[in-house]
């Protein structure tokens, strides 16, 4: 193919502005209003790009979205990697290169991959590279450097993105002319209307025919207002700027919609420049789908040669942007089509030697001008075999069909193929609107029109816009649409040609593929498309999933039409994940939560955690120099033997209240809430109905008819959404329960450690603090520090412990003057880390460690929270299932090392005996439990863990194994395991008897 | 997906949030088998057509409303109230 540019014609293209651009590193010129494809085309490029699989030279095809292959690099002015060149707008200084290919694009070693195509069928890697196993990941390497298209650009290009939510009545996708013709439609009824069009200007096809098209206008209807004979662009111009004057049509342009949701929601993605996108999320009662078809190519042998086109692009190029794709064309395809081609490329210049045309249905024989030339040959009883060429088109090789002598074939030299198979409705969208498939026509609010709809002419198109707009907002019912098969011609499958003849260009699927899969018991479209990777391409099959299928209905004997394409999902195109953000990019995607004292704790250099439910905690606070676990041992030391503060605000608060609150919580909670007095508390556990942890927190009793239960921070939001579950469903008959989330209400201050007491009586408080007064669970109003406080006396770190949950607005005041009057007491502030040895060290379980959904309350060691002497309560039978069963169970025990650092959480538990190496399998070899919790604990100078281990309670004093990663480097992850001993021990390191804790 | 909530009006999808099948308590959970208890908790029927859920307005109202929703088409027929 030598393409070339035309001396004049081109609507899109403005000549008076030339724009000069690179492509591999070589400058050409172009004009504004180009594309890149088109550009290059004008250039006279032939070969863009390597194909995915066996490296074969491509060129461009298509017009628009389903070429396969025209994917590029772009260097200048921005850098992105897999743009599609026939939709990429040209700018001054633009520069790009190929991918996939190397060293260069002219020379590819990749191409060695063709010559080894035997071996590389469809599937090939479920049966190579398997063996001998330990090479697996020298081939996983390898197979990785060979696979994708494209490598990712340097980070740095600032992409801009912003979103625009919309309503309207009827949503109308395409400016074709049927588009054109709802659009009309639904402007005339008086209703909103969005017009998206995926083209700079409005037209669809139209925009590739010649410019004095006419119409007949005496097949129209009258009020569409078509002139007889007139040019459809007048018409089409006259039209939108009748729609572009109603205040209730909103008309968008390069723009594509990609999605169709349940209720009228569809996703628009408009491309406002290079880098700049605006998302669109409309919302809509009906749709007119107007978008057109996609041209199905033909297949024969080298049918991916670059040279051949489709012949809707031949005239894309030619009327859009004056290139002619070749100088000596043969064009194959039903003969009233092609004839107007010819027309068009023989008055620009270029010698169209031959009309094949072998379909049944005879056309019109026009008479066709030439520039001097000869009149092309109408050639009926040959079909394409094969293209000749090695890097591009030279020759066509067409052969008789089978019926007839089948020794008779011919040579045909030229430069330029343009094949037409047919049309392929783009009826994705259909399928994305839940309830239907592509097949069976339309749904309630989609609808069809136009080419999607099967009409071929241009009064069909209009009429059928016309039709289908006005049907859906009258309400009526949905028109049969028609949809034509074509039986697919194509070699046979067996023969050698099948190999190099291809159905999907974007992944390499050929028709010998698919006869493999088949062959191998793959045989439906999906399973197809699955096994050979067929339309899995970044054209999404356009056309080769249509393709595919009528391939395979023919080979396994089924009626043309009968098996139809995968579904189509959204996206419809790339959407870049930027344009899904928004304008929400960094911390606005995801606001973190703060409590009035975060201010201080980033302030004082605290290290901040993420901490579920979108909070951010402390960590720990270093001092400088000093290293992470020396903070951390610090602050343990602290709360362990001085006094520690921290900020609990996080942890989820309710109020329960009303008559039926008690009776409320004695179906909820295993515990019985009956014999709770006012003013005292106890641990709750909120289990699920399958008798596992939900949560865990603590029950206070208020007053007779008013409760105070406590979660963990993270998960706040999904016990509020249980008790509100269980109020309004589960025990709706309890009508008098009132639930308040009272977590941003209270901020809490914990002063915890044997010198609290002293702390908070320095403060100056009206609450009695001795231990007869104020004993351990028990909950006391007043004022602290001047600050109205309700006080908890629980301990989630296992000491003297004191909960001030007070106003937010004086949370902050109340932290500095803890903190300056426990200055002489040695205070530290105490961040999760500390608090998360701590709780290890007295074994309290944590949600998410030890409750892992799998253990129950007795295998933690909180049997004693629950109490069967009462009425049923959430997960009660699960439980009494678990304590009938005999199989051993996970039991939480302490483990102990007796150097070293901690053991890893997450590691697997085995028995002593086993030694790596060894031939043992079976029993002695199986996991026994796994590590949940481990640190290095600062009271007892040693590492301690927390462990989930089958019959834990009866290994007490054993020894066993635990297992440790032994690094292996980046790209291999552990390289293996080895063995540490660890003893057995009870889960509680200090304060066994809770001493201090009750003190 | 839009959901018309008898309180808020009609809103999107994303402020609510689905708790499957509305299924009621078991009075007596303690005269069950193991068996039936299990394929309280777990067992659902999973069948396409018509289904009646339970669906949380966390976001607006936060009551609890039951809808009948069309599992594989998602038109919504019914939301009602939750009545005790």
């Amino acid at each position: 193919m030598s393409a070339w540019r035309l001396p004049a014609g081109g609507t899109a293209v403005d000549r008076s502005r030339p724009l000069r651009f690179s492509f591999e590193g070589r400058p050409y010129q172009a004009f504004e209003g180009d594309t890149l494809a088109s550009a290059l085309l004008g250039a006279g490029v032939d070969t863009i790009a390597r194909s995915f699989k066996y490296h074969r030279p491509r060129g461009i095809r298509a017009g628009g979205w389903d070429d396969p292959n025209a994917f590029v690099r772009l260097d200048a002015p921005v850098s992105e990697a897999n743009v599609l060149a026939t939709r990429l707008p040209l700018v001054e200084g633009l520069a790009a290169s190929a991918q996939h290919c190397w060293p260069s694009l002219a020379f590819d070693l990749g191409a060695w991959a063709g010559r080894l195509s035997a071996l590389l069928p469809a599937g090939f890697y479920y049966k190579t590279f398997k063996w001998p196993q330990r090479a697996w990941p020298f081939y996983e390497h390898l197979i990785r450097r060979a696979a994708g298209l494209g490598r990712l650009p340097d980070p740095g290009a600032q992409f801009q993105s912003s979103r625009q939510h919309h309503r309207a009545e009827v949503l109308v996708i395409g400016a074709g002319l049927a588009g054109a013709a709802a659009a009309l439609a639904v402007v005339r009824s008086r209703r909103s209307l969005v017009w998206v069009d995926d083209g700079d200007t409005p037209g669809g096809r139209l925009l590739d025919e010649p410019v004095a098209a006419g119409l007949i206008g005496h097949q129209l209807p009258g009020e569409i207002g078509a002139r007889e004979g007139e040019p459809a662009r007048d018409w089409l111009s006259r039209t939108v700027a009748e729609i572009d004057a109603c205040p209730q049509a909103t008309r968008l342009s390069r723009s594509m919609a990609f999605g169709l949701y349940e209720h009228g929601e569809a996703l628009v993605l408009e491309r406002q420049g290079l880098l700049q996108e605006r998302l669109w999320c409309l919302q809509v009662d009906r749709v007119v789908l107007a978008s057109g078809a996609c041209e199905l190519p033909l297949l024969f042998e080298n049918n991916d040669r670059p040279g051949v086109m489709l012949a809707g692009a031949v005239s894309h190029y030619l009327e859009r942007y004056g290139v002619a794709c070749g100088r000596r064309a043969v064009l194959v395809g039903p003969g009233a089509a092609m004839s107007g081609l010819a027309d068009s490329l023989s008055a620009a210049g270029v010698s169209v030697l031959d009309i094949v045309d072998n379909t049944t249905v005879p056309g019109p024989r026009q008479a066709v001008l030439q520039q001097g030339g000869s009149q092309p040959e109408w050639i009926r009883d040959l079909r394409v075999a094969r293209v000749l060429g090695r890097a591009k088109l030279e020759a066509v090789e067409l052969r008789g069909t089978d019926s007839d002598a089948a020794g008779r074939s011919r040579t045909i030299e030229c430069d330029l193929l343009a094949v037409h198979g047919g049309w392929s409705p783009a009826l994705q969208l259909l399928a994305h609107a839940p309830g239907t498939t592509a097949a069976d026509g339309a749904t309630d609010w989609v609808r069809p029109a136009g080419m999607a709809a099967g009409h071929l002419t241009a009064e069909q198109c209009l009429r059928s816009g016309w039709q289908v707009a006005r049907g859906l907002i009258n309400g009526s019912a949905a028109l049969h649409t028609c949809a034509s098969f074509r039986p697919v011609q194509s070699p046979a499958i067996e023969s050698a040609a099948a190999r190099r003849t291809f159905v999907d260009l974007a992944s390499d699927v050929t028709v010998f593929d698919i006869g493999l899969a088949v062959r191998e018991g793959y045989e439906s479209p999906d399973l197809l498309k699955r096994y050979t990777a067929l339309g899995m391409g970044p054209d999404q099959g356009r056309s080769a999933g249509p393709l595919g299928a009528s391939l395979l209905a023919h080979l396994r004997g089924l009626p043309p039409g009968s098996l139809a394409a995968t579904r189509a999902r959204p996206p419809l195109v790339p959407v870049a994940f930027a344009a899904i953000a928004g304008n929400q990019p960094g911390p606005l995607i995801r606001p973190w939560r703060e409590t009035p004292i975060t201010a201080w704790h980033k302030q004082a250099g605290a290290v901040m955690y993420e901490s579920g439910a979108n909070w951010r905690r402390p960590g720990y606070y270093p001092r400088p120099g000093e290293s992470m676990q020396e903070a951390i041992a610090r602050e343990c030391r602290a709360v362990r033997g001085a006094v520690g503060v921290y900020d609990s605000t996080p942890l989820g608060k309710f109020e329960i209240s009303g008559s039926d609150a008690e009776a409320f919580l004695e179906r909820l909670l295993p515990s019985r809430i009956s014999a709770l007095a006012s003013g005292r508390g106890r641990y709750a556990l909120l289990l699920r109905e399958d008798g596992r942890l939900l949560d865990d927190g603590v029950i206070v009793r208020l007053a007779q008819d008013r409760f105070w239960l406590t979660s963990t921070a993270g998960h706040a939001d999904a016990v509020e959404a249980w008790l509100e579950y269980a109020r309004q469903w589960l025990f709706r008959d309890l009508g008098r329960v009132m639930i308040a989330n009272v977590s941003s209400q209270w901020a809490a201050i914990v002063v915890c450690g044997p010198r609290s007491r002293e702390l908070i009586e320095s403060l100056g408080t009206d609450i009695a603090l001795a231990r007869e007064d104020f004993p351990f669970m028990a909950v006391r109003a007043g004022r602290v520090a001047g600050v109205s406080a309700r006080v908890f006396r629980g301990s989630l770190t296992g000491g003297l412990s004191y909960e001030l949950n007070v106003r937010p607005r004086d949370a902050q005041a109340l932290w500095l003057r803890v903190i300056e009057a426990g200055r002489a007491l040695g205070i530290e502030p105490v961040g999760s880390e500390a608090n998360h040895v701590l709780r290890v060290e007295k074994g309290f379980i944590s949600i998410g460690h030890e409750a892992d959904g799998i253990a129950n309350p007795d295998d933690l060691g909180l049997g004693w929270a629950i109490h069967l002497d009462k009425g049923d309560f959430v997960g009660r039978r699960s439980i009494l299932r678990d304590r009938a069963g005999a199989s051993a169970r996970p039991e939480l025990v302490g483990l102990e090392v007796d150097e070293g650092p901690p053991l890893e959480e997450g590691a697997q538990i085995v028995a002593a005996e086993l030694s790596l190496g060894s031939e043992q399998t079976g029993e002695a070899s199986r996991s026994l439990g796994f590590v949940t919790a481990s640190v290095a604990s600062p009271a007892l100078g040693r590492s301690i863990a927390l462990a989930l281990l089958e019959d834990g309670r009866a290994r007490l004093g054993q020894i066993v194994q635990a297992t440790v990663a032994v690094p292996g480097g980046p790209e291999r992850g552990h390289a293996g395991l080895r063995l540490r001993r660890a003893r057995v021990v009870a889960p509680v390191f200090v304060d066994p008897e809770g001493v201090r804790l009750r003190g | 997906m839009r959901i018309n909530c008898p309180w808020c009006g009609e809103r999107a999808e994303t402020e609510f949030r689905s708790a499957g099948a509305a299924l009621d308590r078991p009075s007596a959970p303690t005269e069950l088998d193991g068996t039936q208890w299990a394929d309280h908790i777990y067992g659902r029927d999973n069948q396409p057509g018509l289904v009646r859920e339970l669906w949380w307005h966390w976001a607006g109202c936060r009551q609890w409303l039951l809808i009948d929703r069309d599992s594989v088409s998602h038109r919504i027929d019914r939301v009602d109230r939750v009545q005790p």
